[in-house]
C-alpha cells in the first residue's frame, strides 16, 4: 500500500504492508535507530514516540495508521530547544544509565509537558508509568522531568 | 493479494465487511500484540485487515438526554480526559495499561476483544451498556452481556461492525474501582471489583450494582442478587452480607494461572465485596 | 531529618558530579547499541529452541532451506562444542540431548529477518523423553538419574571456623529456621545481541557484554584454538547486572560458528520472550540455620545448610555457592561456625550471575533469622544486630581479619534517626483495621572484588596511552553497561594526572587494543582496575613527556595483608568490604495482601564516592531491583517451564511503584583503593530485601520465611497461621533454668 505521512518535518511515502510495526520501519527500512525495540508487545516504552504529539508504542502501531499523521522520532525531537532543555536534565540529574530506555523516556516526558507545563511528581510518575527503566530505581528520572519543567518555563 | 483496506467512510467500512469479511483494526494494540513475530505467520489465505480506527462516525462522544454514546473508535485516553464521563469509567480507564497504549487503543477494541481482563468491561456491564451493531444497511442492538460469549467470543456477525457503545449516563452516590495488579501500573487485572450505590431520601438502599472482572470466563455480573438488596434500610444491609457474599462465591469461579491462584482471587473479590457493603452503612 | 548526602567526607571533591560522557549521545537516540549494527551481506540468525525439559534428541526434521539460508548446529562447531566456563559441561548447540525447555539447539540463517523466523518455526525436533529432576530436592534424593555428575552437585564444600561441637554441648538455647528465595531475572532493557564478522583469518564479534575476554576465550574454542584471530568488541550495552556475564559467550559462540559455516557477517538478537525463558536467571536457595546461643542469649555458634538450584549446566554456580557461603553469617561475630553449601543441578533454566551473586540470598535469610532471633528473646533487632556486629580488628566466618573501621552502628544510627525507626517499630506493633504497617531494618555488606584467590588469577592487566597531543586514553576491559565507568574510571586518571577530564578517554573495550583487566563484575571496577589505573597514572605521571607518545601498563598485586587458603575457605575471602543498612516502611492492605512501600532509606559505606550522582544512581537502582527482588518479581518455574516469559507478566517496578528513597553514603576511605575507593554496584541491591521482609513481618504479625512476598503469598500467611506469633523459627531450651521446652 502507498503510505504518506510526515516524519520528522518531512514528507515519506513508502510502498509498504500496512500491518508493518512503524518501528520496523523506522528501524529496518528508513535506518533509523534511535527508537529502541525492547520487548516488541507495547510493554516496556522503549519503542515509544509522538503521532500528533501523543505518546504511542511504535512496536504495536501498524504504519497504515500513521497515514497522514505526524511522527516524531528522538531523530526529529533532538533538534528542538525543548529537547536540549531534557537532555540537559536528564544529564544533570543522573536519570541516564545504560541509555537504553531514554529516548522513549524523553518524549515520553515531551508528551507530558506539551500538555502539563508545571507537573507534580505524582503526574509526572502516571504520564512515565508505560516507560520501564532498570537501571536509575526511576526517582532520578522524575526529578529530571522536574527539572526540564522549572528550567524550561515558557518553553513548553 | 490485498493484505489491508483502508476505507474513508463507515459505509465503505462495511462493504468491504460484507465483501471481504474484512477484519477490523482500530487502535492495532491487541490485534498487532497477537499477531505472530513476523507477518508471515498470516497465511495468504487470512482475511484482509480494514482500518477502521481513523473513521469520524466512530470516534464521537456524546450526551443524549440521560445516556452517553461513544463511537467504536474512541481511544481510551479521550475517555480518560473528558471530564464529563462517569468517574468510575475513567477510573477503570485510568488504570489500564499505559500512557501510550490509552493513546492507540480503543473502546470498541477493549469490548471486541473480549478479553476476561479487558479493562472497560466491569464498567460497562455495571450500566447495563448496549451495543450498536452494524452491517450494511441493518443495525441492531445487543446488551453487552449478551454480546461477549466468552474468552475472544463475540456474537459479532461475520458482516456486522461494532459502531456505538450506549449506556445510561447515570451516576451514583457511592462508588468504588479497584483494580487488583501485579504492580501499581501498566499490568493485567488479576481481579477486579466495581461496586456502585444510591440511596433514597427514606434511608434506603434504592440502586446497587456488583461486578467482578477477570474472575470468570465473562465478567461476573448479578441482578438479582443486587435485587435482593434494594429497598432495604440501609441499617439492615449487615445482615444480608454473609449471604450475599456466598451467593457470589458460587458465581466467581477464577483460575490458577502464572498471575495469581484462584484461592487468591476469590478471596480477595469477596473481602472487597463485603468492605464495600459494610462501609455503605459504617 | 534527610540524611545528609555524604558524610564526614573532607573536601573529597572527586566525588563533585560530572556529566556522563556517553550522556548526549544516549539521550540523542545517537548510541548505537547492537541491534542497531547493520554490515552489508549481514544475514540473521534465530535459534530453533529445545520445547522439552530433558530429553534424547532422535531426530531432525527441517523444512527445505532456499538458497542462501543455512541452518548451524553442533555438527558444525569447528573447534569444541563447550562453553570454556568453570566446567566444560554447556554446550553452543544441544547435540544429542537437551537439559531445559528452550535450550538451544540450532540456528536458521539467511537473509530476510521474517523468512528465517518462518522456517526456524517449521523446524521438527524429536525427542525421547526422560524424566526430569524438577527441583533441588529431587536433584539430591536420586530417582531420576543424575544430570550432572554421579550426584548432581556442581559444587559442595563444607567451611568451619572455632568449633561448632564446643558450642552444641555448651548452648543454652538452639533455635532453627529455614527461608527461600526464589529466581529473579535481570530484565535489562536491551535484549541480549551478538554480530560475527567474519574476515580472511580473523573473526571478530561484537555485542552487549560486560567481560569481551571471557567471549574472546569462548569464541576461541568455538572456532578451534589457534585457526582464528578472535576479536571482540563490546557494543553500548543496555543493562546487564550480571545477565550478561556468561550468556554473551553462548550467544558469541554460536554467531561465529554460524559466520564461519556461511561466511557471512551473522546477527543474533533475543526476541525478549525467548530472553527471559532461556538465558540466566538469579540461583534460588534454600538456607538453613542452625544456632547456638550461650547464657546470655549471645550468637555461640551457626550451622548453617545451603542449597542453591544452579539449573541444568554448571555455569558459574560455584562462585555464587561460595559468596553465598562467606556472607551466610552476615556482619555478626559468631565464634564456632559451620558452613555447608551445594550447588546442584535441576533441568531448569541454567542459574547465574545476577547482582550480589549469592549474597542477596544469604543476607535474606541471616538478617531475618537475626531478627527472629531478638524477637523470639523479647530483644530490640536492632539492638541485638549492632551488639554483635563485626568491628574492627574481629575475625571474619572465614577468620580474615576485618581491617578497616566498620561503620555500622552509627550508620544504623542515623537511619534510625532519619527513619524514626524506634518510635514507629513500637507503634505499629499493636496494629488495627484493614492497613497494616512495619518497619524493617537490614546490616549487610559486599566482598568488593573476586572471592578468594580470584583477582591473583586473573592478574587483571590495564594500559595508559598517551597520545601525542597530551591526551591519554584508558585501555581495559572494563565495560560500561550503565553503571558509569566510563565517567569513574577516567575521573580517577584525570585526577591523577591533573589534567582536565576531556583529556581522557575510555572507549567501549576491544580486545585487540585492551590488555584483559578482568570481567565487569564482583563490584571490582572502581577498586580493582580503577586502582590499577590509579597506579599506572602515577606512572605516567613520572614520565610525562609533553609531545611524546607513552605507553604504561599495570599488572594487579594483592595487597600485602591478604592471606587466603582456597582449599579450606580461610584467610581473607575478599581484599576489603563494602557495607550497608537499609530501613524499608511498608503498609500491607489485608484484603488484598498488596504491600505499598512508603519509603526506603538507606547508607552505604563505599570508601569514597568517586562520583555522587553516579553512586546514587548504584544506591537507588540497586533498591529498587531489592524491592522487586522482595515484592514484585515473581519467576515461577512449575514443570521446567518458566511461567511468566512474557515482559507483561515478569513486573518490575514502575513509576507508579517506587517509592521516595532516602540515601547516603559514610567517607570510609580504603587504604588500597584509589582515592579510597570501594565497590559499590551490588551492596545496595544485597540487604533491600529483609528489611522489606522484616517490615511486611511486622505488619501482618505472620512470620515471612520465603521471597518474593506475593499478595497471594500474604494471604495464605494471614489465613493459615493463629494470630500473634510473628517469629519463626522452632527454639529449643535446655538447661536447668528453662522452665519449660517451647517449640513452635
Amino acid at each position: 500500500m502507498q503510505i504518506t505521512f510526515e516524519l520528522n518535518d518531512e514528507t515519506v511515502r513508502l510502498d509498504v504492508d500496512p500491518l508493518r510495526p512503524l518501528l520496523a520501519v523506522l528501524r529496518e527500512d528508513l535506518g533509523l535507530t534511535g527508537t529502541k525495540r525492547g520487548c516488541g508487545e507495547g510493554e516496556c516504552g522503549a519503542c515509544a514516540l509522538l503521532v500528533d504529539d501523543r505518546l504511542v508504542n511504535s512496536c504495536l502501531l501498524p504504519v497504515g495508521a500513521v497515514i497522514r499523521c505526524r511522527v516524531t522520532t528522538i531523530e526529529g525531537f533532538r533538534r528542538t530547544p525543548q529537547y536540549r532543555r531534557l537532555a540537559r536534565a536528564f544529564t544533570e540529574a543522573g536519570a541516564v544509565q545504560c541509555g537504553f530506555c531514554t529516548p522513549g523516556m524523553i518524549l515520553a516526558a515531551a508528551a507530558l509537558l506539551r500538555r502539563n507545563e508545571n507537573p507534580s511528581a505524582e503526574e509526572i510518575r502516571a504520564a512515565l508509568a508505560g516507560n520501564l527503566c532498570r537501571c536509575t530505581g526511576l526517582n532520578m528520572i522524575v526529578e529530571a522531568v522536574r527539572l526540564a519543567a522549572r528550567q524550561g518555563e515558557g518553553a513548553w | 493479494m490485498v493484505s489491508a483496506y483502508r476505507p474513508a467512510t463507515l459505509a465503505e467500512a462495511l462493504a468491504l465487511r460484507r465483501d471481504h469479511g474484512a477484519v477490523p483494526l482500530a487502535g492495532g494494540t491487541d490485534l498487532m500484540a497477537a499477531a505472530p513475530r513476523c507477518s508471515a505467520g498470516r497465511a495468504p489465505t487470512s482475511p484482509p485487515i480494514m482500518f477502521i480506527g481513523h473513521l469520524a462516525e466512530l470516534r464521537g462522544i456524546r450526551r443524549q438526554e440521560n445516556q452517553w454514546r461513544l463511537g467504536a473508535a474512541v481511544r481510551l485516553a479521550d475517555v480518560l480526559d473528558n471530564t464529563r464521563l462517569p468517574a468510575p469509567l475513567r477510573l477503570s480507564v485510568a488504570a489500564m495499561a499505559s500512557p501510550a497504549i490509552r493513546n492507540m487503543a480503543t473502546i470498541g477494541g477493549n469490548i471486541a476483544n473480549a478479553s476476561p481482563c479487558g479493562d472497560t468491561l466491569p464498567f460497562l456491564y455495571a450500566q447495563g451498556a448496549r451495543l450498536m451493531l452494524h452491517a450494511a444497511g441493518q443495525p441492531r442492538e445487543l446488551p453487552i452481556e449478551r454480546f461477549i460469549l466468552g474468552p475472544g467470543q463475540t456474537a459479532l456477525r461475520p458482516d456486522e461492525l461494532l459502531t456505538e457503545i450506549v449506556f445510561p449516563a447515570q451516576e451514583f452516590a457511592v462508588h468504588r474501582h479497584h483494580k487488583v495488579g501485579a504492580r501499581a501500573a501498566n499490568t493485567l487485572a488479576k481481579l477486579s471489583f466495581l461496586g456502585q450505590a444510591d440511596m433514597d431520601a427514606a434511608g434506603r438502599l434504592s440502586d446497587i450494582r456488583l461486578v467482578f472482572g477477570s474472575v470468570a470466563p465473562t465478567v461476573v455480573r448479578a441482578p438479582e442478587l443486587e435485587q435482593r438488596l434494594v429497598g432495604l434500610p440501609m441499617p439492615e444491609l449487615k445482615h444480608h452480607i454473609d449471604e450475599i457474599s456466598a451467593a457470589y462465591d458460587g458465581l466467581i469461579r477464577p483460575i490458577d494461572d502464572q498471575r495469581s491462584t484462584r484461592a487468591y482471587r476469590k478471596q480477595v473479590c469477596l473481602n472487597l465485596l463485603r468492605c464495600f457493603l459494610e462501609e455503605l452503612n459504617p | 531529618m534527610k540524611m545528609p548526602e555524604n558524610t564526614g567526607q573532607p573536601g573529597n571533591d572527586i566525588a563533585a558530579p560530572v556529566a556522563r560522557p556517553d550522556a548526549a549521545d544516549k539521550c540523542a537516540g545517537e548510541a548505537r547499541y547492537l541491534a542497531d549494527l547493520a554490515v552489508p551481506g549481514m544475514l540473521h540468525a534465530c535459534t530453533v529452541r529445545s520445547t522439552r525439559v530433558r530429553a534424547r534428541i532422535t531426530g531432525r526434521q527441517l523444512p527445505p532451506l532456499p538458497t542462501g539460508y543455512f541452518v548451524v548446529a553442533a555438527q558444525d562447531v569447528p573447534g569444541r562444542n563447550r562453553i570454556r566456563m568453570l566446567a566444560d559441561d554447556w554446550p553452543f548447540f544441544a547435540d544429542t540431548q537437551v537439559n531445559h525447555m528452550g535450550e538451544p539447539i540450532l540456528l536458521i540463517v539467511g537473509p530476510d529477518p521474517e523468512e528465517v523466523q518462518q522456517l526456524a518455526a517449521r523446524v521438527t525436533i524429536e525427542y525421547d523423553h526422560q524424566p526430569p529432576i524438577l527441583s533441588p530436592e529431587e536433584a539430591l534424593d536420586g530417582t531420576a538419574p543424575p544430570l550432572y555428575g554421579t550426584d548432581n552437585c556442581f559444587a559442595q564444600y563444607t567451611c568451619h571456623k572455632g568449633d561448632l561441637a564446643l558450642a552444641e554441648r555448651t548452648a543454652r538455647q538452639m533455635i532453627r529456621d529455614r527461608f527461600s528465595t526464589d529466581r529473579q531475572e535481570h530484565l535489562y532493557l536491551e535484549p541480549q545481541g551478538v554480530l560475527a564478522v567474519p574476515e580472511a583469518d580473523r573473526l571478530t564479534v561484537y555485542g552487549s557484554m560486560q567481560c569481551p575476554f571471557y567471549v574472546k576465550k569462548a569464541v576461541e574454542q568455538a572456532v578451534g584454538e589457534g585457526r582464528h584471530h578472535v576479536r571482540i568488541v563490546q557494543t553500548v550495552t543496555g543493562g546487564a547486572f550480571g545477565g550478561k556475564e556468561d550468556y554473551p559467550s553462548l550467544l558469541a559462540g554460536q554467531a561465529a560458528v554460524a559466520a564461519l559455516k556461511t561466511g557471512r557477517p551473522v546477527r543474533l538478537v533475543l526476541d525478549r520472550t525467548e530472553d527471559i525463558a532461556a538465558t540466566t536467571k538469579r540461583h534460588p536457595a534454600r538456607i538453613d540455620f542452625i544456632t547456638y546461643l550461650d547464657e546470655n542469649h549471645d550468637l555461640l555458634g551457626m550451622d548453617v545448610d545451603i542449597l542453591l538450584d544452579g539449573g541444568a549446566y554448571a555455569g558459574l554456580s560455584a562462585v555464587v555457592l561460595q559468596r553465598a557461603m562467606f556472607a551466610a553469617s552476615g556482619v555478626y561475630r559468631i565464634p564456632h561456625l559451620r558452613v555447608h553449601g551445594r550447588a546442584v543441578a535441576t533441568n531448569t533454566v541454567p542459574a547465574g550471575a545476577f547482582r550480589g551473586f549469592g549474597a542477596p540470598q544469604a543476607f535474606f535469610a541471616i538478617e531475618m533469622h537475626l531478627e527472629n532471633i531478638a524477637l523470639r528473646l523479647g530483644l530490640d533487632p536492632l539492638e541485638y544486630k549492632l551488639r554483635h556486629a563485626l568491628r574492627q580488628g574481629d575475625r571474619t566466618c572465614t577468620d580474615g581479619l576485618v581491617c578497616g573501621a566498620v561503620r555500622l552502628p552509627e550508620m544504623a544510627a542515623r537511619l534510625g534517626e532519619a527513619s524514626g525507626y524506634s518510635a514507629r517499630r513500637a507503634a505499629y506493633a499493636a496494629g488495627q483495621g484493614r492497613y497494616r504497617r512495619g518497619i524493617g531494618l537490614s546490616l549487610c555488606y559486599h566482598g568488593c572484588g573476586f572471592t578468594g584467590q580470584g583477582e591473583e588469577l586473573i592478574q587483571g592487566t590495564v594500559a595508559l596511552h598517551k597520545r601525542a597531543d597530551d591526551t591519554v586514553e584508558i585501555r581495559a576491559a572494563a565495560t560500561e553497561m550503565g553503571q558509569g565507568a566510563r565517567t569513574v574510571l577516567p575521573k580517577i586518571v584525570a585526577r591523577t594526572l591533573g589534567i582536565p577530564l576531556e583529556h581522557v578517554h575510555c572507549e567501549n573495550p576491544d580486545t585487540d587494543v585492551v590488555p584483559d583487566s578482568g570481567p565487569t563484575v564482583a563490584s571490582r571496577t572502581t577498586m580493582i582496575v580503577g586502582g590499577l589505573l590509579r597506579e599506572a597514572a602515577l606512572e605516567l605521571k613520572r614520565l610525562w613527556t609533553p609531545g611524546q607518545t607513552l605507553d604504561v601498563r599495570r599488572t594487579y598485586r594483592h595487597p600485602p595483608h591478604i592471606r587466603w587458603d582456597q582449599e579450606h575457605f580461610r584467610g581473607d575471602a575478599y581484599p576489603e568490604y563494602a557495607w550497608g543498612a537499609n530501613v524499608v516502611e511498608v503498609e500491607v492492605d489485608l484484603l488484598t495482601g498488596l504491600v505499598r512501600v512508603i519509603k526506603v532509606w538507606a547508607e552505604f559505606d563505599v570508601g569514597a564516592p568517586m562520583d555522587e550522582r553516579t553512586l546514587r544512581g548504584q544506591m537507588e537502582g540497586g533498591i529498587a531491583q531489592g524491592l522487586g527482588y522482595a515484592l514484585w518479581e515473581k519467576l515461577a518455574v512449575t514443570g521446567g517451564t518458566v511461567q511468566q516469559q512474557r515482559i507483561r507478566d515478569y513486573t518490575i517496578p514502575t513509576f507508579q511503584d517506587m517509592p521516595p528513597v532516602e540515601s547516603g553514603s559514610v567517607y570510609n576511605p580504603y587504604e588500597y583503593g584509589p582515592f579510597g575507593a570501594k565497590g559499590a554496584g551490588e551492596l545496595t541491591l544485597v540487604g533491600v530485601a529483609p528489611a522489606v521482609a522484616a517490615a511486611v513481618q511486622q505488619a501482618i504479625g505472620r512470620p515471612v520465611a520465603a521471597i518474593p512476598l506475593t499478595p497471594e503469598m500474604i494471604l495464605q500467611l494471614i489465613g493459615d497461621c493463629p494470630d500473634g506469633d510473628a517469629a519463626a523459627g522452632t527454639v529449643t531450651t535446655r538447661g536447668p533454668e528453662a522452665e519449660h521446652r517451647k517449640e513452635t
